[in-house]
């Protein structure tokens, strides 16, 4: 497996990587450049052909190994992609890594003279006491913007998988690619994980998606460049106002190692050629045409002409170009770039509209100034005093009026003559609104009265285009507010026992704005207006003259009638029709229940299920009660609620209840339902179903013993519940998708974020009368991952995703409109259901020390070592008496516990930590979700070696900060590190060696702990989950203590449970009573039992 | 470590060796935040054009169709 690196040099992207197999320490030793000399050979640097072959482009033709020198050595043209992989990620990559040049650079990395660190991504160890940093030889691949372009954005997101398709590390170990191919007897689909994006290569894909922002906006010029002793037509970026700051953001955040090739350069330089290359490539792409049309410019053609072409022609270049000509066309292109910097001054102009005071009063616009730093945004008119902090000190002004100017009022950013400045501002804002020009007659300019409709059209044309241009506007804060939409009452029409989708229900349609309906008179009235900016219901609404002859339409044809249920949730749920949005809903009945927003609430509470072992609390009686509810109806849902409060307990309810409902009726019991979810869970849900619901007839369909062809109906026959992964769903879809399946349940639902991933499409293609989808964050990143989820849960309901996205996703992601955002909650609240562990009621439901058992299971690779150490282990044992075997035995638990975390835990090779553990993948996934929820946990190991390699490790996946706390810091740093996570500036993942940090530290800010291995002594783990849990508490804490099923782990567990008070007392001094048991009792402690492989 | 910083000052404040290898701050916080939708010409129309023509033609006159075709969802 490769870690793959990303820098810029001479104008491209240039990659590198480690390549985690050939690191053996101390074995893969080089020797780095000493002062003078030729730098040595990077110890566990892939290989140019390597790096291409992982990357799918073949390697054939790479010249590899070339030597080194200063800089960039030899290069040489890379083969034809590898025929390995198709579609996605694969494709895009190998065909990008087919245009790359193989070349070998210089690179300063930290290390000792012998070998560099390690990066955190490769999962290696290496430590050095004073690292230094010394100049090594690598080769690299070699890639031109518009190519680097294509590998950036293919690149997956942390913690995005595209199953089958995406590097490795992605997936969940053994999961779907197959990475520790925990599968041996699957079909051959699963892929080998050959490289992972370093953080640098990550962080390069960020400046791309800036690079690309910056095109679409056009915020770019062309110009003409030198390059290589030529001239050259080039695209550069305009970086004024806020992407000036995220620029400077970008540079301040680069990782050291992006400028660390071909030797030390400052972070400013390598970003502006990194971002003018990207920038110059996506302008290309995104301009395929030629300019101007007519003949090809020969090259005694006018140097312009030739420059307009090589604008978008693939060969940018301009041989031959007559100087003068040149230094005229260059001097009036760089006037023009310096022009539009100069737009980014330190002080702007400050627009605000103000609505009319009386009925025949004027629309005013009033001038004024304001610091840049809050420039660049429309706002309401809120106060419209002093206020704000643009300059940072509190009791500065954030704008000034130009009132408030004449009237001597200042502050420390106002510029020494400020009417000249705000003129200047104003003769410039004239080329975006026109209409502003009257103002500038005025030495002095405040205030332009205008009629209402410049006011409509300073309100639609120019406020949007000056505040895009860095002005700052203020808007009334109905403006850009939805307007005309539609009302849709419902009213149920008959009482029933329970509901169904084909009841008829009576309904009524009417134009509104807001709460305010519109009869068809006034819509003839406002149709007919000159101006459509309009008083209506006592508030000013923009009209759009579309909406106002869509609304005639609609109301016309289809004012009200009868229809059924189903019909009515498909309305809301598709938010409106046509130009109109549905902007209020009345409705009573079962659907007024589930539009409430407290549907678990108003919803004919369902008992608790008799076969439930286990007591479920308030808000989990009320979360069945709206699981059956919908699906009675047939319909599908989102179970959103926060982690740790009860997801699993809930969906097993549901299987449970409808199964004593149907009760001995074979005509109404259900089918079975099949259950998706991310390979680290199975153990869990195996677990949790024997527990709470042993009723239950569980089949796992995973693994190389999984039923196939004749086999495989009957098994599903026989079972309630068929619990299955992602990657098996993907591989078995044929199979699976041929039975008939009450309900599918995706588990971890954020795995189906990305609608045009094939795992996604995979769940979606298994019928099943209703879908349910469980997940602590529907929404991480963007919206779409709703849509995709909800696409899952009730096909078709949100409309199409092109839909979705423009009356959703952009008025709430670009303009946090919210209006959109009501919207959006009216048409997917009746399928959402979303608790927090912060909700009131849900407080009082909850004890204030949550203690759950979190189960894991062994990857194949952890499996074969823990029975070879078995094996190994008990020889000894039973060969051995007293003080020896005491010390085999617990030689033997420390050996296996080890196993259970990690191999590279055991082994202590410096191998690589992805995919190899089921404990590592679930600790993964669960600091994801709590950190995601804004929470912080501390995770208590009792090896401080393990916590070692989890730090970097975490750190680098995680993409937040993780401290590691070990015996062997100092009391200060102990100090700073308790400080620094106390302080709760960002949620934070603290590892704690249990022996160092188990008692005396207060650690309150955090919300969640986890024994990642146990001591086996309650008391132990109790004082050290009491760091959490203490005084200065003011929130639940959530318990979490990880256990490997059917292994010594689970065994001591349930020991413990069993005899809890005798342990108590025995096990008190450790895990010393475990070497008094016999070799017997031993050999049925360490045994490895058939469920602790998924 | 700070992306001003030397690397010869790299490990004189004890950091891990991951921070060579990181970003300074989680990568989601660099991410474009989506703009408020504006023309993708407005910096055509915001500045004086440039004395350039190409076959007669004012440069910007050329230009500003395919800027306003930049934001459009097909490119």
């Amino acid at each position: 497996m490769l870690v793959v690196h990303g820098g810029w040099y001479g104008g491209r992207l240039a990659l590198w990587g480690e390549d985690v197999s050939q690191d053996r320490s101390p074995a893969s030793r080089g020797r780095a450049a000493s002062s003078g000399a030729a730098p040595g050979r990077h110890p566990f640097a892939a290989s140019a052909a390597a790096l291409a072959a992982a990357l799918g482009a073949g390697g054939s033709g790479a010249t590899g190994e070339v030597p080194g020198g200063e800089g960039i050595g030899g290069r040489g043209v890379l083969g034809e992609p590898g025929t390995e992989g198709s579609g996605g990620l694969v494709a895009t990559v190998a065909a990008v890594a087919a245009r790359a040049e193989a070349a070998e650079a210089t690179i300063r990395l930290p290390g000792s003279a012998s070998r560099p660190l390690p990066s955190p991504e490769s999962g290696l160890t290496g430590s050095v006491r004073g690292p230094r940093i010394s100049t090594w030889a690598v080769p690299v691949l070699l890639l031109r913007p518009d190519a680097a372009l294509a590998l950036l954005e293919a690149l997956p997101q942390p913690g995005e998988e595209d199953s089958g398709t995406a590097p490795g590390p992605q997936e969940a170990p053994g999961d779907g690619g197959g990475t520790s191919g925990d599968e041996p007897g699957a079909s051959g689909d699963a892929e080998e994980a050959s490289w992972e994006p370093g953080l640098s290569l990550r962080y390069l894909a960020v400046v791309a998606e800036h690079a690309r922002s910056l095109a679409r906006r056009g915020r770019i010029l062309p110009q003409l460049v030198e390059e290589d002793g030529d001239h050259a037509a080039r695209w550069r970026p305009v970086l004024i106002g806020a992407d000036a700051v995220a620029f400077r953001d970008l540079a301040a955040a680069m990782p050291p190692v992006c400028r660390a090739l071909p030797g030390e350069r400052p972070a400013a330089e390598v970003l502006e050629e990194a971002m003018e290359g990207l920038v110059d490539g996506a302008a290309r792409e995104a301009l395929p045409e030629r300019l101007i049309v007519g003949n090809r410019p020969g090259r005694k053609t006018a140097l312009a002409d030739r420059w307009l072409h090589a604008l978008t022609a693939p060969d940018a270049s301009l041989p031959g170009a007559r100087p003068a000509e040149a230094a005229a066309l260059g001097d009036a292109l760089r006037g023009w770039s310096a022009a539009a910097h100069e737009l980014d001054g330190p002080v702007r102009a400050w627009f605000r509209l103000v609505e009319p005071a009386g009925e025949d009063d004027p629309w005013k616009v009033e001038f004024g100034l304001a610091p840049a730093v809050t420039a660049g945004r429309t706002d309401d008119a809120g106060g419209g005093g002093a206020g704000g902090s643009g300059s940072g000190d509190a009791d500065e002004p954030d704008h000034l009026t130009a009132a408030r100017i004449r009237a001597g009022e200042r502050a420390s950013w106002l510029p020494e003559r400020p009417w000249e400045v705000l003129r200047a501002e104003l003769a410039r804002a004239v080329r975006l609104h026109p209409d502003l020009h009257g103002a500038l007659r005025d030495p002095e300019p405040a205030v332009m009265e205008v009629d209402t409709a410049r006011a409509f059209s300073f309100l639609r044309g120019g406020a949007p285009a000056l505040a895009a241009a860095g002005y700052v506007v203020r808007l009334p804060e109905w403006a850009g507010r939805q307007g005309l939409g539609l009302k849709l009452t419902v009213r149920a029409t008959e009482g029933r026992e329970r509901a169904g989708l084909s009841d008829r229900v009576d309904f009524r349609l009417e134009a509104a704005v807001g709460g305010h309906t519109i009869g068809e008179e006034e819509l003839s009235r406002l149709a007919g207006l000159r101006v459509p900016l309009a008083r209506v219901g006592g508030r000013w609404v923009e009209l759009d003259d579309r909406q106002l002859k869509a609304a005639l339409e609609v109301v016309g044809r289809r004012g009200g009638g009868e229809t059924t249920l189903g019909e009515m949730i498909r309305e809301i749920a598709a938010g409106g029709e046509g130009e109109l949005p549905l902007v209020a809903v009345d409705a009573d009945g079962p659907l007024g229940d589930l539009l409430s927003g407290e549907a678990d609430r108003r919803l004919t509470p369902v008992p608790t299920p008799r076969a439930l072992r286990g007591t479920l609390r308030p808000y989990q009686g009320r979360g069945l009660s709206w699981l059956s509810f919908l699906s009675g109806l047939g319909l599908g849902g989102v179970l959103a609620d926060d982690m740790g409060l009860g997801k699993t307990v809930s969906a097993l309810s549901l299987l449970l209840s409808e199964r004593e409902r149907a009760a001995g009726d074979a005509e109404e019991a259900p089918g079975p339902t099949l259950l998706v979810c991310p390979m680290s869970l199975i153990g869990n849900w195996r677990k949790e179903a024997a527990r709470f619901a042993p009723s239950l007839r569980v089949y796992v369909h995973h693994g190389g013993s999984r039923r196939r062809d004749d086999e495989l109906p009957a098994a599903v026959r026989d079972a309630d519940l068929v619990i299955t992964t992602y990657g098996t769903a993907l591989r078995d879809l044929g199979a699976l998708a041929a039975l008939r399946w009450e309900r599918v349940i995706c588990d971890e639902a954020q795995a189906i974020k990305n609608s045009a991933a094939r795992q996604s499409r995979a769940v979606r293609a298994i019928p099943a009368r209703t879908r349910l989808a469980l997940t602590g964050t529907p929404v991480e990143n963007r919206l779409s991952e709703l849509w995709s989820i909800m696409e899952f849960c009730n096909p078709g309901l949100l409309g199409p995703a092109r839909r979705f996205r423009e009356r959703y996703q952009e008025p709430i992601e670009t303009r946090r409109d919210e209006d959109a955002v009501a919207a959006l909650r009216r048409a997917t609240g009746p399928f959402v259901l979303r608790r927090l562990k912060t909700d009131r009621s849900i407080i009082t439901d909850l004890p204030e020390k949550q203690e759950m058992k979190v189960w894991c299971t062994l990857t194949p690779e952890q499996a074969e070592l823990y029975t070879a150490v078995v094996n190994d282990m008990m020889g000894r044992i039973g060969g051995s008496a007293g003080i020896e075997r005491r010390g085999n035995v617990l030689a033997a638990m420390t050996k296996l516990k080890q196993i259970c975390n990690h191999p590279a835990h055991l082994l202590r090779d410096g191998s690589r930590l992805a995919g190899r553990s089921g404990k590592l993948a679930r600790l993964e996934e669960l600091a994801g979700e709590i950190l995601a929820e804004g929470d912080s946990a501390l995770v208590f190991t009792q090896y401080a070696e393990f916590g070692a390699l989890l730090r970097p490790y975490l750190a680098a996946r995680l993409d937040r900060p993780v401290l590691w706390l070990h015996g062997g810091l100092s009391r200060s740093r102990r100090e700073e590190l308790v400080e620094r996570f106390q302080r709760g500036d960002e949620p934070t993942l603290f590892l704690l060696s249990l022996k160092a940090a188990g008692t005396g530290l207060n650690l309150t800010a955090a919300s969640h702990v986890i024994h990642v291995d146990r001591w086996w002594n309650p008391a132990v783990e109790d004082q050290a989950t009491d760091r959490a849990f203490r005084i200065g508490q003011t929130r639940n804490v959530q318990v979490r203590k990880f256990i490997c099923v059917d292994t010594l782990e689970e065994r001591i567990d349930e020991m413990i449970e069993r005899k809890r008070s005798l342990a108590e007392s025995v096990v008190g001094t450790g895990e010393d009573w475990i070497s008094e048991l016999s070799t017997d009792q031993l050999r049925e402690l360490f045994r490895l039992g058939p469920g602790a492989v998924s | 470590m700070a992306s001003a910083e030397p690397f010869s000052e790299f490990g004189e404040s004890g950091e891990p060796a991951s921070a060579f290898y990181s970003p300074g701050v989680p990568l989601d916080r660099l991410r474009p935040q989506p703009a408020a939708a504006a023309p993708s010409d407005l910096l055509l129309r915001m500045l004086e054009p440039p004395a350039v023509r190409v076959r007669h033609i004012p440069l910007v006159d050329l230009l500003r169709k395919p800027y306003r075709e930049l934001g459009s969802p097909d490119r």
